[in-house]
């Protein structure tokens, strides 16, 4: 069980709370992983305001990056959970729970959000996803995501 | 012993708030982002409450904000965002910030991670971030991350 590390670029949200950007999706149907850090940084001068939150569902995933041996800081197996980066949508995931966290950012290309969760890190259950959304009424904007995590 | 975590946007205070009668928790990091400039240079505080006051805006965390996702917190902690009634305070300030200068910036904050093993929460009782002096109302988005006992 190594760790990973995976990017992409997601889209615009809709002006609706809870609009998701970007989920690491776990499709396992038995394999846990856990995540140790979410990075953001935004690539258009808008304010926006991002938070965690986990999803019961993957929704209809348009633009998908799919992890393999490459992304693997060992470089010696792809995650056998076969984990996805979805960053963009044509149907939204299914947001369950409250906020993890939540943050808020200003109006300047580059400005973003590191969330660190001391390993073992944030469990993502298998079937389920760990999403970047607005938590407010208010576009999330179009931003580049990386994920890292174990398993 | 599980982590969780969870956070919301608060019009004035962000609170923690442990209602159970013999489970302690323990707070172990904090993060703030001011989210609108109050017009005036402003230092949050963080401070032990006696008495939850009355929340007009909680957040119940549940199995989704646990880090394992296993089981809901034991304690039942409660982030409490907006009051009619505020808490009781003690006058003692665990720690200051000064994060809205005089020409605030909007997202300015911080993550703060209490050394370890992190503050105590008893039962009954909770932790309050919010203006030292209590005057101005500083909206910002508040996130907990605690150690619960049960």
């Amino acid at each position: 069980m190594g760790f990973n590390s995976v990017g992409g670029r997601s889209a615009a949200t809709a002006a609706t709370d809870e609009s998701v950007g970007c989920t690491l999706w776990n499709p396992h149907a038995s394999s846990r992983v856990w995540v140790t850090e979410v990075s953001i940084a935004k690539t258009v001068a808008t304010v926006d305001n991002p938070a965690l939150q986990r999803t019961s569902t993957r929704g209809t995933q348009t633009v998908t990056v799919t992890p393999d041996i490459d992304n693997s800081y060992e470089r010696d197996i792809s995650s056998p959970s076969g984990i996805v980066l979805d960053v963009t949508y044509s149907a939204q995931p299914t947001l369950q729970g409250p906020h993890l966290s939540v943050w808020n950012l200003p109006a300047a290309v580059a400005s973003g959000r590191v969330w660190r969760f001391d390993p073992p890190g944030l469990c993502i259950p298998f079937g389920t996803g760990l999403a970047v959304c607005t938590h407010v009424a208010v576009v999330l904007q179009p931003q580049d995501a990386t994920y890292v995590w174990l398993g | 012993m599980d982590l969780c975590s969870a956070g919301g946007r608060a019009p004035s205070n962000g609170a923690i708030w442990n209602p159970h009668s013999t489970i302690r928790l323990i707070l172990v990091a904090m993060s703030v982002a001011v989210q609108a400039s109050p017009g005036i240079a402003v230092s949050l505080a963080l401070r032990r409450s006696s008495t939850r006051g009355t929340p007009t805006v909680t957040i119940t965390p549940d199995i989704d904000s646990s880090w394992e996702r296993d089981k809901a917190p034991a304690a039942a902690p409660l982030i409490d965002l907006q009051y009619s009634a505020l808490p009781t305070l003690d006058a003692s300030i665990l720690d200051r910030f000064h994060v809205v200068s005089a020409a605030p910036v909007v997202s300015t904050g911080f993550d703060k991670p209490m050394t370890f093993p992190g503050l105590i929460i008893p039962p009954g009782t909770g932790f309050v971030f919010g203006d030292v002096l209590d005057t101005t109302a500083v909206v910002a988005d508040w996130t907990f991350t605690w150690r619960d006992e049960g």
